[in-house]
């Protein structure tokens, strides 16, 4: 019995290679296709409460995963506000008080100024192809594209604090069409679901997105209004004194 | 004047020393209830209003999903009409709106989370907060900055003094950032340690610029004339003088367990008053049996003239109401001085004592309470022992025949 079993899987396991269907390469096309690109983009999110719905602009400066700042330029009572994720370190600078906070880093996992985004998602996540060990399941059908169901479970030096994201690759062109992230206790907490792609600068990006959180009773979409490459953008740009200055 | 009232008066002068004896007795039983209790329902009134009255209400109108989270985003939209018509009720002292939520107040190296509350001094009762008012002062002159003042103990932890500035980054309303520069304007003692050290008060419109909940109020908290009243003056003030959306709740709802503590140890109180009055009782009771043995041959006498027993029985009744209404107010005037005295200059609670008690919550000071509701009971009650005590007597003139003796 155990030797059928075990023969069973090896050759489901065979079959699955013999289609060409690396976990890590699907990733790896998959996250290609965004945010691994020096750029500046303005951004728009909308969080929607049972209560209430409001709407936040943002600016970003992104040079990859690690190194991103993003300054709120609405609602005008937030506006000047400054994020910046610089390596593994996490600042926050207020225009009005003139001072530059240094938050935990615990606190990427957390939600992002009241939306269902996480620091994570506005400042660059872990690389789900480099940072992750990966469980190829049976292919599911998700907004109602027939998508690969790759599980991916946190490489032990991997700073983040989800159990597993279970990532859901769409088949025909090879992005992603949605991202689930479960807690330590089994429980769902976040729902990405990329909405829309386009090709922007000659690069293909999710230009909209959907956070859901507390099983869809409140959600967050957020929408990129212009995204440009800026290949001149350096580390060294990612100083508190940027912060600071950034400008109009 | 009725015959009966006439002698009974008569016979007060008579004996005057037995007069006293008996005064006495109902003036001392007074005396040690009314400052008893008064003490008890003192302590509790002093617990109530530290925890209740300055801080969440007597009775608290706010959203009803706001307790116990109490979280910002719960606010309830300004209604300044409403507010109106609750001001001109004839029930209600006072009218305060108030904001609050959680902030982490930084200054240099030392950082402290505080619940900050938005406070409307205008409409708020201004002796409280002079009486709390450590140092500083309640009317800075600041032309940009937010004022703020702390809690005594916030602002040595936060080791902070007057005028200096401090950084405050909390949640603020509906997603937005509370985030602003602090101007240290005050401290505040508010007799209760755990709050001095959490509390930082900020100005109401401050507090709505600090947060961003423009134009909103957090809760509303009322304190009605007869503060003991709240339980049923919630649920009805909620039918006749309803808010779109908001809940009405009153301390006793919010805090069972602060009622239950009263209770509790009231019902203690109350044997201690039983036993007291009991002793009273026997000691009274004596002094009548000694009266109706005394004057056995003078009712035998004035029955044997032709005076009817009723006249008599009617005439001690009248006796011992008045050695009990004059007893009363011995006893009333001595108990409500004391009472009173001691309610200006407060006994303070020194060592393990004051800690217990400052650890649980409350200044450790034991102000007597000045309820005439006090006085009126237990008067009542003493002049109903007199009453019943003189019972005896009554019954030695029915028993009294005219020819013995």
């Amino acid at each position: 019995m155990f030797f059928r079993i075990v023969f069973f899987f090896t050759l489901i396991l065979s079959n699955l290679s013999l289609n060409g269907q690396d976990p890590v390469s699907i990733l790896q096309k998959a996250e290609k296709a965004s945010q691994q690109i020096p750029s500046y983009s303005e951004i728009e999110i909308i969080s929607e409460r049972p209560r209430y719905s409001r709407k936040i602009k943002l600016r970003n400066w992104s040079l990859n995963n690690n190194y991103s700042i993003v300054e709120i330029s609405s609602p005008k009572r937030d506006s000047g506000m400054v994020y910046m994720k610089a390596g593994k370190k996490l600042f926050t600078y207020s225009p009005k008080t003139d001072r530059i906070i240094k938050l935990p880093s615990s606190m990427l996992a957390q939600g992002w100024m009241g939306t269902d985004a996480q620091f994570d998602n506005i400042l660059g996540a872990a690389s789900l192809s480099k940072d992750f060990n990966h469980e190829l399941k049976l292919p599911v059908d998700v907004n109602n594209e027939s998508c690969h169901f790759i599980r991916c479970v946190p490489l032990p030096e991997t700073t983040v604090a989800h159990d597993h994201i279970d990532a859901f690759i769409n088949k025909q062109n090879g992005t992603i069409s949605r991202l689930e992230v479960y807690n330590k206790k089994g429980a769902l907490i976040q729902q990405i679901d990329f909405l829309e792609y386009k090709i922007i600068d000659g690069i293909q990006l999710p230009v909209s997105l959907k956070f859901s959180a507390k099983k869809g009773t409140q959600n967050t979409e957020l929408k990129i209004l212009s995204w440009k490459k800026k290949p001149d953008l350096k580390q060294a740009f990612f100083t508190e004194s940027t912060m600071k200055n950034l400008g109009p | 004047m009725s015959l009966s009232l006439t002698m009974a008066w008569r016979n007060l002068g008579r004996n005057r020393r037995r007069s006293a004896i008996t005064g006495s007795a109902v003036a001392f039983a007074l005396f040690f209830a009314i400052s008893l209790r008064s003490f008890q329902l003192g302590i509790y009134e002093h617990m109530v209003d530290t925890l209740v009255g300055g801080i969440s209400g007597y009775i608290q109108v706010s959203d009803s999903a706001y307790w116990p989270a109490q979280n910002i985003d719960l606010a309830i939209p300004e209604n300044p009409q409403w507010k109106k018509t609750l001001e001109n009720d004839n029930r209600i002292k006072s009218v305060r709106p108030r904001l609050s939520g959680f902030a982490l107040l930084s200054s240099q190296k030392e950082s402290s989370v505080a619940r900050w509350m938005g406070v409307d001094f205008e409409l708020e009762d201004t002796a409280f907060w002079k009486n709390r008012l450590r140092s500083g002062t309640f009317n800075p002159s600041l032309k940009k900055n937010i004022p703020v003042w702390l809690g005594k103990r916030l602002a040595e932890g936060l080791n902070v003094d007057i005028g200096d500035t401090i950084v405050g980054l909390g949640q603020g309303y509906h997603g937005s950032m509370a985030n602003d520069l602090l101007i240290v304007a005050g401290t505040l003692a508010l007799g209760n340690p755990e709050l001095e050290k959490r509390a930082a008060v900020l100005k109401f419109k401050d507090a709505q610029e600090f947060s961003g909940a423009y134009g909103m109020w957090g809760s509303v908290l009322i304190t009605p004339y007869e503060k003991e009243k709240s339980l049923s003056l919630s649920s009805q003030l909620s039918s006749e003088l309803k808010l779109e959306g908001a809940s009405w709740s009153s301390w006793e709802e919010r805090m069972p367990e602060l009622k239950q503590l009263i209770q509790a140890d009231s019902a203690g109180g109350v044997i201690v008053l039983f036993i007291l009055y009991t002793v009273i009782s026997f000691g009274l009771l004596g002094t009548m049996i000694m009266l109706a043995s005394e004057r056995r041959r003078e009712f035998t006498m004035q029955i044997a003239l032709g005076v009817k027993r009723s006249i008599l029985a009617k005439m001690i009744l009248i006796e011992a109401f008045f050695v009990g209404i004059f007893g009363s107010i011995v006893g009333i005037i001595l108990g409500r001085s004391l009472a009173y005295y001691l309610h200006l200059n407060p006994p303070r609670l020194i060592g393990d004592a004051a800690l217990a008690m400052e650890n649980m919550g409350w200044e450790p000071i034991l102000p007597p309470s000045l309820d005439w509701s006090i006085t009126f009971t237990h008067t009542a009650i003493v002049i109903c022992i007199v009453l019943l005590v003189s019972l005896w007597p009554v019954l030695t003139v029915y028993k009294s025949s005219a020819i013995n003796r």
